[in-house]
């Protein structure tokens, strides 16, 4: 079926090439246009599935208690300004004015709940601003309040912060932050002062801005690389530039669909571009490296002869690789899910792109660029008996001890492998911020400021919360139940035991503050108390089934000991005993990473296992036969070790990008190992002697692979390119899984032919 | 099948032309329909063998080559004026304007159209031998036409300086998978042609397929008809006979090998 298909698009390619090239101009437009619509998605949320718990207890979050999000706007002393009149101390008048004007003017945004300022705490004390720099310094070191949080300690920088109220769409929150951006850099200040401003959104915005920066540059560098070798390998310019095309186009139909499909540029999927280059060029490789054959021995009709065979053979390669991806799909995490959703087109877009596009070209050049006169001088210029390239007689070499001693070759690949295994065990996950948070950069580095300069801005919330599938009668119901609030108090003096928490917010403390240090014993007497303060009201949602608790730190969030701290704070919790009946979780980032971990960890079993079983199928129906399919299959495995053990070795750890790893690297793995036991077999039907058979697949598919082992690992080795730590591992995983792939078909596939041939032919295997 | 049989020296005035165009006639006389292309667009010359003078010469070869001109327009019957029957003999000639000649050298040529004036010669016309004049020593038409003969015929005298060019020539055709026959040409009459033959044919490692006398009254015929048709008895036109029946029993299979 394929391949009547195949002959009919040859024959149309052959006939007219330049009508076939139009559509697929006209196509590609259109794919390009919707390219150029492509969307971000630039919230750290997209990592974690919508159903996941961290997502619906942060929806929970700010449906019942509004939006929590805040921004920082650093207003400090610029060391760099060497201007005489400038300020040199922070706490002159003239800064507090033009604070005081900002915040006014940022408070009129309906997305700006409120903001707050050392100026509101002056208000507070004195009704007023300071008027001179020695008054403004007295009211400095006199207010009654904790200014911690709004100066820093030398006086170089003033803290505001704006707490924001916007909806929980997507992108609202970065919109509203660009506003703020605006806002802050038309605002007056004095000369010698600059303002910066900052956030997690601001941070989310750098990083996408970096990441989709990755991407565009990744993809730029490894479409030049590829461009270039490629040029080299087919010493022609032109066949090099027609070879890259179908990369190219592969990219802007795979842009151009994810927009379609309404898939963002996200953390996610923003390296996918330079992968997909670097394993759709290997098909491209593969049609142009016959057509130009066919060219250069004059042949005049090329696609009826280069499109049927080839097109079969990378149908395939591209079917298994396909599937691998498709494994991907059986993740749990948006990250598998989706790559593996872009993947999987993607590899359709590369198939098809080489498909239809190389022939025609291929047809065009004959016709137009590739001169019989070439073709004649080629073969005139051609020294007399080109002997082997020196790859092919190292690959000659190892194919000659493949066929001779095919046992002890397996042997040393084997204790190889037990000697690297131990390594497969030391591979980690690591979902830590830092795979997300580029060095070096200023916007980030001051938010990380603020966390050092100024105190008690960061905060980790926890939530108590009536459970309802637990309820029997008698248990509580309403968390103003003061058995509850009594033990929260508990947990008050526990938490602000630890020496990072310095408060742990809760309705408990004021609530106990009102009623001469100690919690009611009775419902309505709180209630009666509550009515009374708003604030308390905020702790709780309207039926008063969950309660807010935040624990105030210097340096909860970003530090890198979060995760340490919040374990601690946890288990404070713990001791405490909530009442039956009711459930005490964290949220917020710590968490969410912490549910990410386990999500990722049960994706990698998961692919993995599924990756097996749909690429052994598909090898197995494709050349329907077991043997293949097994065969095909032993080195892959070989070569997961291999990658797991060098990743131990080296500390290079799994993470969210990838988890889905495995999958992919079988899927593109098993073509090397399935087109070496193709040429082997074929070459034992025309009567080879299994050495010879071995040396001949060897020399000839094994120098094919080589190359596109190298096309490929160029592509994902222009990820180690990127800015972000999380997109530079997954380059540099993949690069070495493709190697290991390599070196394990190379080595295995041949000795187990061998073996296999011997075996069933009863010859001795020494 | 169409036959390619394509004339070529390594020097000047080997006697090609001479050769080419009496074999044509020779061929058309055993029957075969013979269609000679002047390759040869810096130098050419055979159309005045064929007693066609530079006015009659229509579209030519050069014409084609220039985009000027279809291949179908610019070939000529010349059964009519050597007395042959009707569309045995037709001939392709090149222009011997100097415009043209001059505008040909300098454009950017299309590699490409010889092949395909020979493949619209053996598509569309029942032409059963192409006889391909061609420029004399390694240039591209030369290559160009060689890639594409079934069977390359190089002339040389016996003369030190074509026995080294034929070398060149042999390792060329070998290269390009040619079927190479060597024509030794002007041979006097002092020179035993067997002895000589052998001697070439050991040293060259290639086959003479005829060694033609030189023929005092070839130069007296001043290129104004063809000489084979004129003395049918004479030594030379017998030789150039022999050749032509020859020619015409090199079937495929020995092409290939
Ligand atoms: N066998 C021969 N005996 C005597 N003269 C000959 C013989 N063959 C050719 N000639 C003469 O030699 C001269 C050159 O011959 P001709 O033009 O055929 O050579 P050519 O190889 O075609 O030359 P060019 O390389 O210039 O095309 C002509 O004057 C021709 O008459
Ligand atoms: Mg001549």
């Amino acid at each position: 079926m394929v391949e009547t298909i195949l002959k009919r698009v040859a024959a149309f390619q052959e006939r007219n090439p330049v009508v076939l090239l139009l559509a697929v101009f006209l196509v590609t437009a259109v794919f390009a246009f919707y390219a150029f619509q492509i969307e971000q998605d630039s919230t750290v949320d997209s990592m974690f599935g919508r159903d996941s718990t961290a997502m619906q207890l942060k929806n929970l979050v700010s449906n019942e208690f509004g939006s929590t999000d805040q921004l920082y706007i650093l207003v400090s002393v610029d060391e760099d300004s060497d201007d005489k009149i400038g300020v040199r101390d922070i706490r002159e008048p003239d800064v507090l004015e033009s604070m005081d004007q900002l915040a006014a003017n940022i408070r009129e945004e309906s997305s700006v709940s409120d903001v707050f300022s050392i100026n509101d705490l002056f208000y507070a004390q004195y009704g007023r601003l300071p008027t001179t720099l020695e008054e403004s310094k007295q009211f400095f070191s006199e207010v009654q309040f904790d200014t911690s949080p709004f100066v820093s300690q030398d006086y170089t920088a003033l803290n505001m912060v704006v707490e924001m109220n916007i909806a929980t769409k997507p992108g609202a929150l970065a919109e509203a932050e660009q506003l703020m951006l605006e806002k802050v850099e038309e605002s007056p200040k004095p000369v010698g002062v600059k303002t910066i401003l900052t956030g997690e959104a601001t941070l989310v915005n750098r990083i996408m801005d970096l990441l989709i920066g990755d991407n565009l540059r990744t993809i730029g560098i490894a479409i030049v690389a590829l461009a270039i070798i490629l040029s080299i390998f087919f010493r022609s310019p032109v066949v090099g530039i027609i070879a890259t095309i179908p990369v190219v186009l592969t990219v802007v139909f795979l842009a151009g669909a994810m927009r379609l499909l309404d898939i963002k540029i996200s953390m996610m999927t923003a390296a996918v571009g330079a992968m997909m280059v670097g394993i759709g060029v290997d098909y491209s490789i593969h049609m142009t490296h016959r057509m130009i054959n066919l060219i250069r021995n004059g042949k005049t009709v090329l696609a009826p002869i280069a499109v049927p065979s080839v097109g079969g053979a990378l149908f395939a390669s591209a079917a298994t690789t396909f599937f691998g991806f498709i494994a991907m799909l059986s993740g749990s995490s948006p990250s598998s899910i989706l790559q593996g959703t872009v993947l999987s087109i993607g590899i359709v877009f590369a198939f098809l792109a080489t498909m239809v596009t190389v022939p025609a070209f291929m047809v065009l050049y004959r016709r137009y660029w590739f001169t019989d006169l070439d073709r004649i001088l080629l073969r005139v210029k051609k020294r007399e008996k080109a002997g082997p390239s020196l790859l092919q007689r190292a690959l000659k070499r190892v194919a000659t001890f493949q066929g001779r001693a095919p046992l002890a070759l397996l042997g040393v690949f084997i204790l190889g492998t037990i000697f690297v295994m131990p390594g497969a065990s030391l591979v980690e996950l690591d979902t830590d911020n830092e795979n997300w948070i580029p060095e070096d950069d200023e916007t980030i580095e001051s938010l990380f400021d603020i966390g050092a300069k100024f105190g008690g801005l960061t905060s980790q919330t926890f939530l108590l919360m009536v459970d309802p599938s637990s309820q029997e009668d008698g248990t509580i119901t309403d968390l103003r139940d003061p058995e509850i609030l009594r033990k929260v108090a508990e947990l008050e003096v526990a938490m602000e035991d630890l020496e990072f928490v310095n408060s742990l917010e809760s309705p408990a403390k004021t609530i106990a503050d009102m009623n001469n240090g100690r919690v009611p014993q009775d419902i309505d007497q709180i209630k009666e108390l509550i009515a009374t303060n708003p604030r308390i009201d905020t702790r709780y949602n309207k039926d008063y089934t969950v309660m807010r608790l935040s624990a105030v730190g210097d340096d909860l969030l970003l530090d890198g000991d979060s995760e340490l701290a919040y374990d601690a704070m946890l288990f404070e919790a713990e001791t405490v005993q909530f009442p039956e009946g009711t459930v005490f979780v964290g949220q917020g980032s710590t968490a969410q990473w912490r549910e990410l971990d386990e999500i990722l960890q049960g994706d990698i079993a998961k692919t993995t296992v599924f990756g097996f079983v749909l690429v052994f199928l598909v090898a197995t129906l494709l050349f329907r036969s077991v043997t293949v399919g097994v065969l095909a299959f032993i080195p892959i495995i070989f070569a997961l070790i291999w990658t797991l053990g060098i990743m131990g070795y080296i500390g290079l750890p799994f993470t969210v990008l990838t988890s889905g790893m495995l999958a992919i690297v079988m899927g593109i793995g098993i073509d090397f190992s399935i087109h070496l036991i193709h040429r082997t077999k074929e070459a034992l039907s025309h009567g080879e002697t299994i050495e010879k058979a071995v040396q001949f697949a060897m020399t000839s598919t094994g120098e094919a692979i080589s190359l596109s082992t190298l096309t490929t690992m160029i592509g994902f080795s222009a990820l180690i390119l990127a800015t972000l730590l999380g997109t530079q591992r997954m380059g540099f995983t993949l690069a070495i899984a493709i190697f290991s792939c390599f070196i394990a078909c190379m080595s295995i596939v041949p000795a187990v032919l061998t073996i296999e041939h011997k075996l069933r032919n009863k010859q001795s295997l020494w | 099948m169409t036959k390619i049989i394509v004339v070529q020296s390594f020097r000047g005035g080997t006697g090609k032309s001479t050769i080419a165009s009496n074999l044509a006639v020779q061929l058309a006389t055993l029957g075969k329909r013979v269609l000679v292309i002047d390759s040869d667009t810096r130098s050419p010359g055979i159309h005045a063998l064929f007693g066609l003078t530079p006015e009659s010469l229509g579209s030519t070869f050069t014409d084609y080559l220039l985009g000027h001109a279809r291949i179908e327009d610019t070939i000529k019957d010349v059964s009519e004026q050597l007395k042959m029957p009707n569309g045995t003999l037709s001939v392709i000639p090149s222009s011997i304007i100097l415009g043209d000649i001059a505008t040909n050298l300098s454009s950017r040529r299309n590699f490409n159209k010889m092949r395909r004036a020979i493949e619209y010669v053996v598509d569309s016309t029942d032409v059963d031998i192409i006889l391909v004049d061609t420029h004399p020593g390694v240039n591209e038409d030369m290559l160009l036409t060689a890639a594409l003969g079934d069977v390359v015929l190089s002339v040389i005298r016996p003369d030190n300086q074509d026995y080294q060019g034929a070398h060149v020539t042999a390792e060329l055709m070998r290269k390009l998978g040619s079927n190479v026959h060597l024509v030794l040409n002007k041979v006097h009459r002092r020179q035993p042609p067997t002895a000589l033959r052998r001697k070439i044919e050991r040293s060259l490692e290639l086959p003479v397929i005829g060694v033609l006398p030189f023929t005092e009254e070839i130069m007296f015929a001043e290129s104004q008809y063809v000489f084979s048709q004129k003395h049918k008895s004479h030594p030379f036109s017998k030789k150039i006979a022999e050749i032509a029946t020859s020619l015409g029993d090199i079937n495929e299979d020995n092409i290939k090998a």
